[in-house]
């Protein structure tokens, strides 16, 4: 049904869209030789503006001249009278709702067949912050919020150039959330933006609330627990990956943007490795990297060690763990898996808590805990050690989090059944499977050492800038200027 | 990864899930004495008790076992115990000097077998029963680390070789040279490395004593450093070996092999029974000395391996097979008897370097 040039029928329609909803104002408003109540303006409580509302709208409308006559009125409204910066008509119930709820203001007329829908967002939203999972001690602090415009501003000032593209597009067949594509045009590798765009298409949801919602959606190897889309908070990590020529999507409602191709070089790369000096960036990125690797090693081969190889243990060093064994009734294997679930247990419990009660939660859990474990026998302190530290360099790579736990646990069952030959059989695994994985037609494993051994730009370490010739320009189209 | 599964579980079936053991369920044997007996073998294993003592230092406790085989021995100790003894971490086996004269070719191949085995395990032959040795230090803990350490620091000075048990099996399977391994003697203040024990093919052929050991790894180049006394009583002068190089010629007809050998000391002069500065004429007078007492030990070395042992410990056989193979082919079969014919001859060069800081 199409609006009505009647405005009460168009006004019952709003009510009948609208029933039982009490957010949603109605406000009839009667300008100086107008009929009474000849306009009449609907927005949602909490989503608006209301100063500019008063001010912009109703001011204006109250106080205007009566149009000549012959003119069209809703567009001598729109052009003269209302004061927003942006003002549109729509005869489309669907658009008109789904503008109303986002915070515009409708306004019909009577006598006219279209609604102005006018923007007077003003909903609440988080100031700008530096992201939890990202900080930085040297280099910007800013990082993105909820709120799609702002996020894209943010990026905008990062990138001032025409070829920064943004296409628009909506997703979740209930929940409309506002996405936008970015990338520059001239450096975005085009198949990888074809395929973007295609599997967007595919999309099928009701809700999107975060840019996981997409990811899952999108994403290769939707069973792996490496990530082949790469996440981030911050604008300027969003501004350099595009100039990578990789894709972006922002989605409204979270702060996390999504970037396209996502390969495993990435997750050992910090913000930070940029703006500090390229030697300390290296070291800090092999430590990285080293950590990734023991986190997911050092129990599977300390239990290989205790049960299939204790010959290759210095003789003090078993004594001193056959000591610390004495008395524990469980067999290695159970004993890292139940310290490894009461890690992770901890960790769990101290993410979902308020941070005060967070470092509370880890000195009980770990000092207390563990020292009384040990005492009681449940535990060998060897173990324990173990335990922690492959929990604390599990910690040093939070993108790989989830591949650590799901690694570290598989290598653990092979393990068991055949000591280091099923931590080899394991790593090896691993390594094909990592080689197998594309991201958007990209290999996983591009631009990291374990595939272009000559390449040492910017991946195993941070060269100085001035010698960076095409690290990151795997997928760029434009020569370095 | 489909594709790889049944790989992983393929590679699962052909590893060994039967090689799981916890600690706990192992006996760490520190130690073995192994003596030969009319029905097989018995052995004392020392244990590294881990219930015992403290963290750092674990106590000990003793097991002794017999079988007819060392397989069937160590066997029936587990069904005693519960417990499978582990030779991973064994520092030091000690066989008995009986067995060593009926052949330790049986203790070499079970070593060699069993997975848990190092191959840098110390071996060494007692004076007597082996068991004794144990049994004599039963009251200290770690006896069998102790002794190990001994041998390491035996092995260094040149009082007794160091010859890990990979090193032994090398020159048992090389042709032209013989095994030789440490001795551990009892006395009265406990159990000493020190001498030789001389091997023929995998029997006990001989013994020689420290002063003696220690020429033939000079000989042998395995010597890095140690102590050369010469001269007795108040004459007696005392060099530290900083370096020996060794310089071994063969040649020959096969009915006259010849080996000349170079050796090659730098000394420093560590205890003199003459005070004062160490003059020129001093210095050459000594090094005359050792150059002469090391000759001369060698000489007595020569005589001991031709005619009382007939072994070729020093190793010129493997000399010229490597270096003269056609030589070797003709003399190789009677090796024994061809090297107690050879005429070995030693040129010792020593020289001093400094006056050492006993004469500051």
């Amino acid at each position: 049904m199409p609006v009505s040039a009647d405005l009460n029928q168009n006004i019952a329609q709003m009510k009948k869209l609208f029933d039982r909803d009490k957010t949603m104002i109605t406000r009839r408003v009667t300008p100086p030789g107008w009929p009474e109540g000849a306009i009449c303006l609907f927005f949602c409580d909490g989503m608006v503006n209301a100063t500019s509302i008063n001010e912009n709208l109703i001011r204006p409308l109250t106080l205007m001249a009566p149009p000549a006559k012959g003119v069209d009125r809703l567009r001598y409204l729109e052009e003269s009278v209302v004061q927003t910066n942006e003002a549109r008509q729509s005869d489309d119930w669907n658009d008109l709702v789904y503008s109303m709820v986002y915070g515009d203001t409708i306004l019909f007329c009577s006598g006219c067949e279209k609604a102005l829908v006018l923007n007077t967002k003003g909903f609440a939203m988080r100031g700008i912050q530096e992201p939890d999972g990202e900080t930085v001690l040297k280099g910007p602090r800013e990082g993105f919020t909820e709120g799609i415009l702002r996020n894209l501003s943010m990026l905008r000032r990062k990138l001032r150039v025409s070829e920064l593209k943004q296409e628009y597009l909506t997703l979740g067949t209930v929940s409309k959330t506002v996405c936008a594509l970015c990338y520059i045009d001239g450096v975005v590798d085009q198949k990888v933006l074809a395929e973007v765009r295609s599997r967007l298409k595919t999309v099928d949801m009701d809700g999107v609330f975060d840019s996981n919602y997409v990811a899952e959606m999108i994403r290769d190897h939707k069973k792996s627990p490496f990530k082949t889309i790469g996440t981030t908070e911050r604008p300027d990590v969003v501004a350099a990956k595009l100039l990578e020529g990789r894709v972006a999507l922002f989605v409204d409602g979270t702060p996390v943007v999504l970037t396209m191709p996502g390969i495993l070089i990435e997750s050992f790369q910090s913000s930070e490795d940029y703006y500090v000096g390229f030697q300390f960036a290296a070291i800090s990125r092999i430590l990285r990297m080293a950590g990734f690797f023991l986190a997911i090693s050092v129990v599977p081969i300390y239990i290989a060690l205790m049960t299939f190889h204790a010959e290759m243990l210095p003789t003090p060093l078993l004594l001193s763990i056959a000591s610390a064994r004495q008395g524990v009734p469980f067999p290695s294997v159970l004993e890292a898996l139940g310290l490894l679930t009461a890690f992770d247990l901890l960790r769990e419990a101290g993410t979902r808590t308020p941070s005060a009660i967070g470092q509370t939660l880890s000195i009980v859990g770990g000092l207390v805990v563990g020292s009384a474990a040990v005492e009681a026998r449940f535990a060998s302190a060897p173990m324990v050690i173990i335990i922690a530290f492959s929990g604390i360099t599990g910690l040093m790579i939070p993108k790989l989090k989830s591949a650590v736990i799901i690694i570290r646990l598989g290598l653990i069952a092979l393990v068991s059944c055949a000591g280091l030959y099923g931590y080899l059989i394991g790593m090896a695994a691993l390594l094909a499977h990592l080689a197998s994985m594309q991201s958007f037609g990209v290999n996983m494993l591009a631009s990291s050492p374990l595939a272009e051994l000559g390449n040492h730009e910017d991946s195993l370490m941070r060269v100085p800038f001035a010698r960076m010739k095409k690290s990151g320009r795997f997928l760029s189209r434009r020569e370095r200027t | 990864m489909k594709k790889l599964l049944p790989l992983l579980a393929w590679c699962l079936m052909l590893c060994g899930c039967g090689d799981y053991r916890e600690l706990d369920s192992r006996d760490i044997v520190a130690g073995m004495a192994v003596d030969r007996t009319d029905d097989g073998y018995s052995l004392l294993l020392e244990i590294a008790d881990v219930t015992a003592g403290s963290d750092d230092n674990p106590g000990a406790r003793w097991l002794g076992l017999q079988g007819t085989s060392l397989a069937a021995a160590i066997e029936n100790g587990a069904g005693g115990t519960g417990r499978q003894a582990y030779l991973g971490h064994t520092q030091m086996v000690i066989v008995g000097d009986e067995t060593a004269r009926s052949g330790i070719d049986d203790l070499l191949g079970y070593f060699q077998r069993t997975a848990d085995v190092h191959m840098t395990l110390a071996m060494a032959v007692a004076d007597g029963e082996a068991a004794e040795v144990y049994r004599q230090n039963e009251d200290e803990t770690h006896a069998a680390f102790d002794l190990a350490r001994a041998a390491v620091q035996a092995g260094k000075t040149g009082l007794a070789p160091a010859m890990p048990l990979y090193r032994f099996v090398a020159d048992r399977l090389d042709e032209g040279v013989e095994g030789i391994l440490p001795c551990v003697t009892q006395t009265d203040a406990g159990a000493h490395v020190t001498g030789a024990a001389l091997f023929r093919g995998d029997v006990l052929a001989g013994r020689l004593d420290g002063e003696l050991t220690q020429t033939l790894l000079m000989a042998r180049g395995l010597l890095d450093r140690g102590v050369l006394t010469v001269g007795g009583g108040e004459d007696a002068v005392s060099f530290d070996i900083r370096s020996c190089s060794v310089d071994l010629k063969t040649g020959g007809q096969p009915d006259q092999i010849e080996a000349q050998y170079t050796i090659s000391l730098t000394l420093e002069l560590s205890q003199s029974g003459q005070d004062g500065e160490l003059s020129a004429e001093r210095r050459r007078e000594y090094e005359q000395l050792a150059a002469r007492t090391v000759e001369e030990r060698f000489q007595t070395l020569c005589m001991e391996l031709q005619n009382n042992y007939r072994v070729d410990s020093l190793g010129i056989g493997r000399q010229i097979h490597r270096r003269d193979p056609v030589l070797w082919a003709q003399v190789g079969p009677d090796w024994g008897s061809a090297f107690s014919d050879c005429r070995i001859t030693a040129q010792v060069d020593a020289a001093l370097l400094g006056g050492g800081r006993s004469l500051e």
